[in-house]
């Protein structure tokens, strides 16, 4: 596939990046959330999220040096050939641990809640087929689905927090800074990988149709959108099911739903947001892999990544089925997003920032005259 | 391309061969549907598991094959465990015993003594049972109560029970009361748990009621089997079984259980029976429907040594039957009912606080919740440890009475005078 001819739109994108943020919020995300906050876990969120806008911006600032050009190709550029290399693969193992890992998981939630007796195997390939087969057919196509699907799984997820409003107890958001005010800050500071996904926006420059300078109002649109959206269902989560019983549930935006009652007619609904709940998967994984597919190719500087996607596709479940238990696969997830993920994505993006500004390389003043 | 597409579309056909069914597909035919499952201890530790299993109906669809004889086949097995009850079911049970439709977990008062963490710890965990599952204890046995209950006005058993615990919320004496509350009340440091209290009526009653002044304001203090009454299906579902922790600590009568919703916010709305304030002599009496005029406000002050609790009541209510000719309807007559329906139903609530505070230590009301304000952490809210504290708690609580319906009636006019009465 030539990526000179493949474009997608603005509106693609952040659809892109909102579907690509906000799964988590179907995953065990808020529970991690309220273990590490308490009650206090949506403060947690806007922390992470405000901390994610000012990490972006400087990020931002670097891809502004150097227009047109992706994260991948500046890494390269700033560092040299060998760091370069080492820059990106550090992103990119990270993705493709966390994205297989995440392959895991929703497959074992098909268990959980619908197929119980189906073997995990066969959910996994379930989920990478279809994924293979939507980025063979190329990036835009997924863009354009992720962009319909998006009022769907808004109006889904909507429609859960509202229906489960009988059940509400504002009471139970108190005390307000739970877990306490340090534990929150550090938390707050540790989870910022939770919107980390935002990046992918640094590594899908060269295919925007639209002006990279609206890259940055992008990317902080995404991330105000997805921290008000954790922070509204992680707070629900709490009135609903508060703590310490919040801590317990393995997927909590599905008991949410498996608690929906309104009345004798209208009950046993998370029938269907398992359907949404499952598509939104299915994009996550597709998106993935085409980023994964993506970054390999920039960095062996090969022309397509078509051939490649078979190899990374057998990583994926290779990966993914390598917890021995779906507990070890959470404890991977909780330790990537609540722990170590920062490392990985927003500081060596900030780091390249740093060394651009005092090796003065890139610059859009310096790059329009050259 | 077009070469390949026939063998695409067939090789899509082929693949539905093998797309017919999915790992654990079960047909309903196979399933035995669990709508009732009681609890009991018997000898040797063990437990008695009772399971109401829902009998498919004869002859297909309602109307043509009519009701079969029974709609529910209950079955009991001694086991260890819950599960292990469930397994040995199986002996016995053609289909596959299945909760997905279970509509009550039924407990007897000696399994709730003895706590019931363990099995509400188990049922959290499932993936059949929903948290929206009736919790009731039962003051005899959970293997009576199901094995006496009779859906008599349904045609379809599973909806009986809804039909009780979300359907009454007019009479005020059945608590509302699932898993997922009393999973919630367990595990906070704020609340205790309750369920709704249910019972066999052997049509015995509780005696003959000889004191009709007394009776009139606790016209319905009744538990599980003491209402006297003839006839019906044989179980009573009233009352209120009040935790501390996860173990049993009382009942509250279906009166208690009214006054108990009103200060929880819960009571929708009931029929209030008083004496009449004019004619107490006669023993005549006023009914009022009440309902709640706003939640209920609670404030909890923790500044003093003891924790002090205030609680202010609106109630909004419509006389629905006055006996004499007291034109209750306006002026200082409905003022006086007013104030003096308030004055009994106050102290009615205070009584049923501290019936809890003093005889239950326990804090079902969830004031502990409104202390939550008073700490930053949840662990210094954890330390305080409000359960020790609302035994000694000073409450006050004020109800507002007021009187906005009249029925069809605008004024009683008395008799007139060559009838006995007092003449206009």
């Amino acid at each position: 596939m030539d990526n000179n001819k493949v474009k997608i739109g603005y509106y693609e994108v952040t659809a892109i990046i909102l579907v690509l943020i906000g799964t988590k919020a179907f995953t065990g995300f808020p529970r991690f959330i309220v273990e590490a906050g308490l009650t206090a876990g949506w403060i947690i969120i806007l922390e992470s999220g405000l901390l994610s806008i000012a990490l972006w911006l400087l990020i931002s600032a670097l891809l502004f040096r150097f227009p047109g050009k992706s994260l991948t190709q500046i890494n390269n550029l700033v560092l040299g050939p060998a760091f370069g290399i080492l820059a990106n693969l550090i992103f990119l193992s990270y993705i493709t641990i966390n994205n297989s890992n995440l392959l895991r998981l929703f497959s074992e939630a098909v268990i959980l809640t619908a197929l119980p007796e189906a073997p995990v195997s066969s959910l996994t390939f379930l989920f990478i087929i279809p994924a293979l087969v939507a980025v063979h057919i190329g990036i835009e196509a997924i863009g354009r689905s992720t962009y319909i699907a998006l009022p769907f799984i808004v109006i889904g997820t909507i429609s859960v927090l509202a229906a489960i409003y009988p059940f509400m107890d504002h009471w139970q958001l108190l005390p307000l800074f739970g877990s306490g005010v340090g534990t929150v800050l550090t938390h707050g500071l540790l989870s910022v990988s939770g919107f980390s996904e935002v990046l992918i926006l640094a590594y899908f420059v060269p295919y925007f149709s639209f002006d990279g300078s609206k890259l940055r109002r992008l990317g902080i649109f995404s991330i105000a959108v997805s921290t008000l959206a954790f922070v509204l269902i992680v707070a629900v989560y709490l009135m609903v099911i508060p703590v310490p019983g919040a801590q317990e549930n393995i997927v909590p935006f599905y008991q949410l739903s498996r608690m929906i009652y309104l009345g004798r007619y209208f009950q046993r609904v998370e029938a269907i947001f398992i359907l949404f709940w499952t598509f939104t998967a299915f994009l996550w994984i597709a998106l993935g892999l085409a980023v994964i597919a993506i970054i390999v190719r920039d960095m062996l500087k090969i022309p397509y990544y078509r051939p490649i996607l078979p190899a990374l596709s057998t990583l994926f479940v290779s990966i993914g089925l390598t917890p021995a238990d779906f507990m070890q696969s959470i404890e991977i997830e909780k330790f990537i997003l609540g722990t170590i993920g920062w490392q990985f994505t927003f500081i060596p993006p900030c780091v390249v920032y740093m060394l651009s500004l005092l090796r003065k390389k890139g610059g859009r003043v310096k790059h329009d005259q050259g | 391309m077009t070469k390949g597409r026939p063998i695409l579309v067939l090789l899509c056909l082929f693949t539905m061969v093998f797309l017919s069914g999915c790992w654990g597909a079960k047909e309903p035919d196979e399933l035995g549907f669990i709508l009732y499952t009681g609890v009991d201890k018997v000898e040797g530790n063990l437990l008695e598991v009772t399971f109401g299993i829902a009998v498919p109906q004869a002859g297909g669809a309602e109307g043509k094959g009519g009701k079969s004889e029974r709609e529910l086949e209950i079955v009991s097995v001694n086991a260890a465990s819950f599960y292990g009850a469930v397994q040995l079911a199986n002996a016995f049970v053609s289909r596959d015993l299945t909760f997905l439709h279970n509509r009550a977990l039924i407990f007897s008062e000696e399994v709730a003594r003895e706590g019931l963490e363990g099995y509400v710890n188990t049922m959290i965990r499932s993936r059949e049972l929903r948290r929206n599952t009736f919790v009731l204890v039962t003051n005899g046995k959970a293997k009576e109560f199901i094995a006496s209950n009779q859906a008599i006005l349904e045609t379809y058993p599973y909806r009986q029970m809804e039909f009780f615990l979300e359907g009454k919320k007019f009479v005020g004496f059945i608590p509302h009361s699932n898993l997922n509350m009393f999973y919630k009340a367990l595990k906070s440091p704020g609340e205790e748990a309750i369920t709704a209290l249910c019972g066999v009526n052997d049509g015995k009653g509780r005696g003959i009621i000889t004191d009709k002044e007394g009776e009139i304001i606790q016209e319905i203090a009744y538990l599980p089997g003491e209402i006297p009454r003839q006839g019906g299906n044989k179980i009573d579902i009233i009352g209120t079984a009040v935790f501390r922790g996860d173990k049993l600590m009382g009942y509250l009568n279906g009166n208690e259980t009214r006054y108990y919703q009103m200060v929880k916010g819960d009571f929708q709305s009931a029929m209030i029976t008083l004496p009449d304030p004019e004619n107490k002599e006669r023993l005549l009496v006023i009914v009022l429907k009440v309902e709640l005029g706003r939640p209920p406000t609670i404030k909890v002050d923790l500044k003093g040594e003891n924790p002090r609790i205030q609680i202010d009541l609106l109630l909004e209510g419509e006389i629905i039957s006055t006996q004499s000719s007291t034109n209750y309807e306006s002026g200082v007559e409905k003022a006086e009912l007013e104030q003096y329906a308030g004055s009994i139903i106050n102290n009615e609530i205070l009584a049923v606080i501290q019936k809890t505070q003093q005889e239950y230590q326990s804090d079902i009301f969830g004031f502990g919740d409104h202390t939550r304000s008073f700490f930053w952490t949840w662990s210094a809210w954890e330390q305080y440890n409000w359960s020790e504290k609302y035994p000694q708690a000073e409450v006050e609580a004020k109800t507002t009475v007021k009187i906005r319906r009249t029925g069809l009636k605008i004024r009683t006019s008395p008799l007139p005078e060559v009838k006995g009465g007092e003449g206009p």
